[in-house]
């Protein structure tokens, strides 16, 4: 409670410290101030006419008083924004998309079903060899399965990669061939290291990729993030390589390009050309070897079964130098799995020519 | 404070308001002596409206004129002439707004705490003051300075703000109540 003479002590005060000289106002002074005012004043005033600038700063002000007035002003201006920064029929829907946005969506995915087509071109020749047909799984906890189709649906490679065990299986159906091997533990703990966040630092992030687009691919108008360099940035991390490898399998100029939906952030197409220098697998010829991933679900259920299959009874091994097995199982334990995702794979390549050939 | 009726109030009220209507029917009517009396009238309570926005007297009285400047511009558009104090209040407070996002865009320093300095009258009590003063919500801080800036009488300052005796008691009340409660927080009793 403030008594009396307290505030009497605070009128004191107050007026001691607010008091001033009365200002006269002088006419005269603001008249030449303020000429163009004084002169209406003196002369009458025209008709009233709205002063534009007035009702702008009249506007303006009602935005910056009033909350919901603001909060309506910045909703208003952010949408405004949107509009200029994201322009076209997609409303707000952005036609540009950083690489760093895929990343982000493609983190909350945990199984992925994606299904293309693959073809081998040799030099000389100008219709594909191999016609093939493809699926692959993906689960973040199980590992990564790869099938090989033919042009009628049949199955000629199935490659599957455990990723709780490393084991790595190929299986030959048309054959009745399979081969099995543990991936050494370091890389198999490599692979168990690797998520989709890995795959696109090491794909797009690792050195220079050009954003494309926007293009019609599949109905949508989407962005395209390419490298030109696509099989030494992914061989890079694995530690493939080496004169007995390349002896054997041979890569050379490749390149992938992958679509993502602006809206959803995520992948609808991938495309990969890549060519084969030549070598054992390839018949010492060269090969070009394409492929569209143009289909792609996320969030599918898979069967986890299908990372460890099986191997059927009248299955025969598949004989394989001792040197190369290991070669080759420690380039696919490195190469498979979330990083071979979304990518034409080496191996997969060398089976499949190597089968069909056979 | 001389103590009035409130018949005579509202009859000094009423009859402010008459003139104000005359005032601003004749400046119309290309009679700049009217508005110069309009101006007269009301021009310390600008000022100290402008002043309680500002913190500095001079940049206030820039803010008067200016204000008025803009209500002479706008003279035909007002549709209760005998507003005229209010409304003249309203464009000088919206003018010293705009001239205190200015400064503040500028950032100048606080100059009226260096007027203060200058005029030798601020001691720690006085800065303590000031301090309540700047920490007041504007409608308060707005009555404070037009009851003590020039003395003015609730007669005026209620033709000036347009609003009751009652109103502008009120106010002072609140307004001082939080003075002396910060002034005591600061060790500093009024």
């Amino acid at each position: 409670m403030v008594r009396r003479d307290d505030i009497d002590r605070l009128d004191e005060l107050l007026a001691n410290h607010l008091r001033r000289e009365p200002a006269a106002f002088d006419f005269e002074r603001w008249a030449q101030r303020f000429p163009a005012d004084a002169q209406l004043v003196q002369s009458g005033f025209p008709q009233a006419v709205p002063n534009r600038r007035t009702q702008l700063v009249q506007i303006g002000r009602c935005i910056m008083t009033s909350r919901y007035a603001k909060l309506a002003g910045v909703a208003a201006v952010v949408l405004v924004a949107l509009s200029f920064l994201f322009p076209g029929g997609n409303g707000i829907v952005p036609e540009s998309v950083a690489w760093a946005d895929v990343q982000k969506a493609m983190e909350q995915v945990h199984t992925i079903r994606v299904t293309g087509t693959r073809n081998c071109f040799f030099a000389d020749d100008e219709m594909p060899m191999y016609r093939l047909g493809l699926e692959k799984l993906f689960s973040f906890s199980r590992g990564y399965v790869d099938r090989t189709f033919t042009e009628d649906g049949q199955l000629v490679i199935e490659f599957t990669y455990d990723l709780p065990t490393g084991t790595m299986t190929v299986l030959f159906p048309t054959q009745k061939k399979y081969f099995r091997m543990q991936a050494p533990q370091a890389f198999h703990e490599k692979t168990r290291q690797v998520t989709l966040e890995e795959f696109g630092r090491r794909l797009f992030l690792s050195g220079d990729y050009r954003v494309i687009g926007p293009n019609d691919v599949q109905g949508i108008r989407a962005i395209g993030f390419e490298v030109s360099d696509l099989f030494s940035r992914l061989s890079a991390g694995v530690g493939a390589g080496g004169k007995l490898m390349n002896f054997f399998l041979s890569f050379g100029q490749s390149s992938a390009r992958m679509w993502v939906n602006p809206e959803t952030r995520l992948p609808i197409q991938l495309e990969a050309e890549g060519k084969f220098n030549p070598c054992l697998v390839t018949g010492f010829r060269e090969m070009t070897l394409r492929e569209i991933d143009d289909r792609w679900d996320f969030g599918v259920e898979l069967d986890d079964a299908q990372f460890l299959p099986t191997i059927p009874d009248d299955y025969e091994e598949l004989a394989v130098p001792v040197a190369l097995k290991v070669r080759a199982g420690l380039y696919a334990a490195g190469a498979v799995g979330p990083v071979c995702l979304a990518v034409r794979r080496p191996r997969r390549r060398k089976r499949t020519v190597s089968v069909t050939a056979t | 404070m001389e103590k009035q009726s409130g018949s005579a109030i509202f009859d000094n009220w009423r009859m402010k308001n008459a003139e104000d209507h005359i005032l601003v029917r004749r400046a119309l009517q290309a009679d700049p002596e009217s508005f110069g009396q309009l101006c007269r009238r009301y021009y310390l309570s600008l000022v100290a409206v402008a002043d309680s926005i500002l913190l500095d007297h001079h940049l206030a009285e820039d803010a008067a004129q200016e204000a008025l400047a803009h209500a002479c511009r706008q003279l035909p558009r007002l549709r209760k002439p005998e507003r005229f104090g209010p409304w003249v209040a309203a464009i000088c407070r919206n003018v010293a707004k705009d001239m205190l996002r200015d400064r503040q865009r500028q950032r100048f320093p606080a100059l009226d705490c260096e007027t203060r300095e200058a005029d030798g009258r601020d001691d720690r009590q006085m800065e303590i003051v000031a301090e309540a003063l700047q920490r007041l919500p504007r409608h308060l801080r707005e009555v404070v300075y037009l009851k003590f800036y020039n003395g003015m009488s609730y007669e005026q300052i209620a033709g000036a703000l347009g609003v009751t005796h009652e109103s502008i008691d009120g106010r002072l009340r609140r307004a001082k109540k939080k003075i002396a409660a910060f002034m005591k927080a600061k060790g500093f009793a009024p």
